[in-house]
């Protein structure tokens, strides 16, 4: 007679259950499977062992003692929309977190300016929430729907529209006003103003750093490694209620960027505001050589006036430094891919393939020199894959600056979009992509990533004293080693 | 070939931006995409995008088809507002880049040939063997909706197909259809006990050889007739389904009762009722097969408005954006308080605009909010009715 053999759970299912919920834990291998891909197509990560999704402070709390008495690590997981793959764990025993359904708004402050959310809403939903209300807050260039304010702000802290033009991080460095986090033996810390942090700002006038050291940064870009991010709260503005895209095109970028040079030196700033923002896209169109400059603007304003004088301004700029108007239907088109909104989503891209982004964030100075050895290293690589065999006729090309002025930094991405069910395609640019982070980092670059292929790199060039620093950091705050083991090769 | 291999290319498109996982849309305000995302554990498994992943991971040989989460499969409502709200096209086609419903039903067809499909979507198919009919009611019980003031002809070019639910669980629709034809003058005949379930929940529940069995015996019954239909899954089915599963030339030439009756009501072969005094306000449900599946959205507008005595108030989300009714993909058979769940969603959206009536074109839809109604002990302040009904009354 046969006998059935009851499933082997995990070793804290029953555990994990009683804590969230048993509805909210699954060690099936398909349910863990889809924790193991993020968007860039990039390997697979290997199957952790158990997914639990906590509801509440309290629970992660819970989950995070119980992980910490029995040494089994967290892999703190949002939106999945990380570049660089899905952070190791250790595969077959590490619990993941899925913190999406700690998605809620806690509260929106308009006395104050300021709005608390769960870590794990989307930063679509928090924006609309806001919006509904007549505010803003920062978001980012993309991704919007899918990305989650924790994931968000454990990786480069929101890159995109900042309130002084395209800015990196600015989620994190002007707009946060304080984090509550989980730390890995389970306590909980709120950052942001000291005295009593968050919880006792809430229905008080804030002032950052008048009570104390910010330690918001240290959870900034940290992929989790130092605890799990359960709030935030940001800063919220008024938008503007006038707005106009423009559109101009050149057939180099270097006429763009002589654009941006000379508007980042009108005072008061021009694009002094909110959402405003300024892109430069090149599509290279499959099988042809022809590559052209866009650069999307859009201006805003409180007033009409306002709005116009600032977008004749962009206009004449344009205009000096031998932009062309492109046809009306390409330039619809290009404001349709772009968004005329403040998102710039992923999704609209998604019929071009994969997305693996090779994104650099650089210094002003260096904005021009990277973007084109950024689209030369591309370019080199395409060649490549056609020497190999592959079919690259079928592989859109985009390259992507962003300039951020007032920050005095650029954000730069080539991508080569491939379906992946090109395997070798796929491989290649996965080659090739580990070898652009290889080369950008000797060039002094700064690249995007901060999750496991991302962050390996990026701590691969630490120096030795900073490594040295971040570990002993590491080391107080997580003795055993089981925030998102990994990352950072911690 | 597998199921899975005839969406290969739709699965490797996604590229997993989680735009389905979306519940708030910047430039539209009320958009949430995902109702079993929304009511279930909500593991990544359980939303489209997750969906796609795990029929990737048995293309790529990492994942066998037994080890499939049956429920995240089944529970699915194919309401296609994923498919919908993804938005990317083909650059070439302009079609959907990625068919998230198909991927799903492929899925679903991989686990009935595997054995694993859960009791509740099995009966669809017991009783469709048993009885021709998805309820498993009596065959002779076909034609019990007909009442004896409903004239049908014997030789019509035209057949009028009230399809399982309408002939077994909601007669009022299949009368109310047959009445708007007789008055219109249009001849019709009926199938009888000829009339077989169309195949639609089969093939949603990946029971495609019983499916295409019954889509052959229809198509013969059918070929060369033109075909109305009161049923939004029907008509869909016929136009859509047929030819994939019989392949190109076996479509019939079927149109739901909403795409006539504009034509019926400009012609002056239908007419309504004059009215005085005030109107009473409706709200119309989209269902995901005559609207999503098929951008049948204007039609039934056109008929509701051209009723003198009745104002239409759309609900919050409408169109595109409608909220299913729960009913959908067969989720009531998988796990009906999911459905219920999910249902719940709307019937706020209906009592906001102030109508005491929801109005659908589907017996599917109709039935399902009816019981979300009865759920939540609404019974008192709304009640859902079908097009058809409508205009029967009024005319």
């Amino acid at each position: 007679m046969a006998t059935v053999e009851a499933k082997k759970h995990h070793e804290l299912y029953k555990e994990l259950g009683t804590i969230v919920g048993p509805k909210y834990v699954s060690d099936e291998r398909a349910v863990l499977l889809s924790y193991t891909r993020d968007i860039s197509a990039f390997p697979a990560a290997k199957p952790q062992g158990v997914v639990a999704r906590p509801g509440s402070v309290q629970e992660v709390v819970e989950l995070v003692k119980l992980a910490n008495h029995t040494r089994t690590p967290l892999i703190p997981m949002g939106g999945k929309n990380s570049y660089s793959g899905v952070p190791d764990g250790q595969p077959g025993r590490g619990i993941v977190v899925d913190m999406r359904r700690m998605n809620k708004v806690l509260e929106i402050d308009e006395v104050n300016m300021a709005v608390t959310v769960q870590a794990g809403i989307h930063l679509g939903e928090m924006l609309s929430r806001v919006n509904e209300r007549g505010w803003g807050v920062h978001g980012a260039l993309m991704p919007h729907y899918g990305d989650t304010v924790g994931g968000q702000l454990s990786g480069y802290a929101g890159g995109g529209w900042g309130q002084y033009g395209p800015s990196v991080g600015f989620n994190g460095h002007h707009y946060l006003l304080g984090l509550k986090v989980v730390l890995p033996d389970g306590s909980v810390v709120d950052t942001g103003s000291g005295e009593g942090g968050i919880s006792s700002y809430r229905g008080h006038t804030f002032t950052k750093l008048m009570h104390g050291p910010d330690f918001s940064g240290i959870f900034l870009c940290d992929s989790g490694m130092f605890g799990i991010k359960v709030e935030a709260t940001y800063r919220m503005f008024r938008p503007p209620k006038f707005q106009k895209d423009g559109v101009r095109y050149w057939d180099n970028p270097d006429g763009p960027n002589e654009v941006l040079n000379e508007l980042w030196e009108i005072d008061p700033h021009l694009y002094m505001q909110p959402y405003s923002r300024f892109i430069v896209l090149s599509p290279k169109i499959p099988g042809s050589s022809e590559e052209i400059w866009f650069l999307h603007w859009l201006s805003l304003g409180n007033s009409e006036e306002e709005l116009k004088l600032k977008f004749k301004t962009v206009e004449a700029a344009c205009a000096k430094h031998g932009a062309k108007l492109p046809d009306p239907a390409i330039a619809d088109a290009m404001i349709e891919r772009l968004g005329v909104h403040e998102n710039w989503e992923v999704g609209k891209l998604a019929n071009m393939g994969q997305m693996p982004f090779f994104e650099l964030v650089v210094s002003k100075r260096d904005l021009m020199e990277s973007i084109k050895w950024a689209c030369e290293y591309l370019d080199n690589l395409i060649i490549k894959m056609s020497k190999a065999g592959i079919d690259t006729s079928n592989i859109p090309l985009n390259r992507t600056f962003l300039p951020a002025g007032p920050e005095g930094i650029g954000i730069i991405a080539v991508c080569p979009f491939f379906n992946q069910s090109n395997k070798e395609a796929h491989k290649m640019v996965y080659e090739g992509f580990l070898e652009f982070l290889e080369q950008a980092h000797r060039r002094g670059y700064s690249f995007d990533g901060t999750h496991n292929n991302g962050s390996k790199y990026k701590a691969r060039f630490w120096t030795p004293q900073y490594y040295a620093f971040v570990s002993t950091l590491k080391k107080t705050l997580d003795p055993n080693n089981i925030m998102n083991p990994g990352v950072y090769n911690f | 070939m597998s199921e899975l291999e005839k969406v290969r290319a739709d699965v490797y498109n996604c590229v997993r931006c989680m735009v389905c996982s979306a519940k708030y849309n910047w430039e539209q305000h009320v958009l949430r995409v995902c109702p079993l995302w929304e009511h279930s554990a909500g593991f990544w498994s359980n939303l489209p995008a997750g969906r796609n992943q795990l029929a990737l991971e048995i293309l790529e040989g990492n994942l066998d088809v037994s080890e499939l989460p049956v429920e995240a499969i089944y529970e699915c409502l194919l309401c296609a507002n994923c498919r919908q709200q993804c938005g990317a096209l083909d650059l070439a086609t302009g079609k959907p880049f990625i068919d998230q419903p198909a991927i799903t039903k492929a899925l679903r067809a991989e686990l009935f040939a595997a054995g694993l499909a859960p009791e509740g979507a099995r009966m669809f198919g017991d009783n469709v063997e048993k009885t021709h009919n998805v309820l498993g009611g009596p065959v002779k019980g076909r034609t019990s909706w007909l009442t004896p003031d409903i004239k049908v002809a014997t030789d019509a070019d035209t057949v009028f197909f009230p399809g399982c639910l309408a002939a077994y669980r909601s007669p009022e629709i299949a009368q109310a259809t047959a009445k708007i034809l007789n008055k219109a003058g249009i001849k019709f005949s009926i199938l009888g006990e000829e009339e077989w379930c169309c195949g639609n929940p089969l093939i949603m529940t990946g029971q495609l050889r019983l499916a295409k069995k019954v889509a052959k015996h229809n198509v013969e019954q059918l070929k060369g007739k033109k075909v109305i239909t009161s049923c939004a899954g029907c008509a869909r089915c016929f136009m859509q389904e047929y030819p994939e599963l019989l392949g190109e030339g076996h479509e019939l030439n079927v149109v739901h009762i909403v795409e006539l009756l504009p034509e019926l009501i400009e012609s002056g072969k239908i007419k309504f009722k004059a009215h005085k005094g005030k109107k009473e306000i409706v709200t119309y449900h989209d269902p995901c097969e005559l609207g999503r599946y098929r951008g049948i959205y204007d039609q039934p507008r056109k008929v509701i408005q051209s009723i003198p005595g009745i104002e239409l108030v759309e609900m919050v989300r409408n169109r595109e954006k409608t909220w299913c009714c729960g009913g959908g993909g067969g989720l009531k058979a998988a796990n009906y308080a999911l459905s219920l769940e999910i249902g719940k969603d709307k019937i706020p959206e209906a009592l906001a605009t102030g109508a005491k009536r929801i109005i659908s074109a589907c017996p599917s839809c109709k039935a399902s909010i009816n019981d979300t109604i009865r759920a939540m002990g609404k019974e008192a302040e709304i009640k859902a009715i079908d097009i058809t009904e409508l205009v029967a009354e009024e005319s």
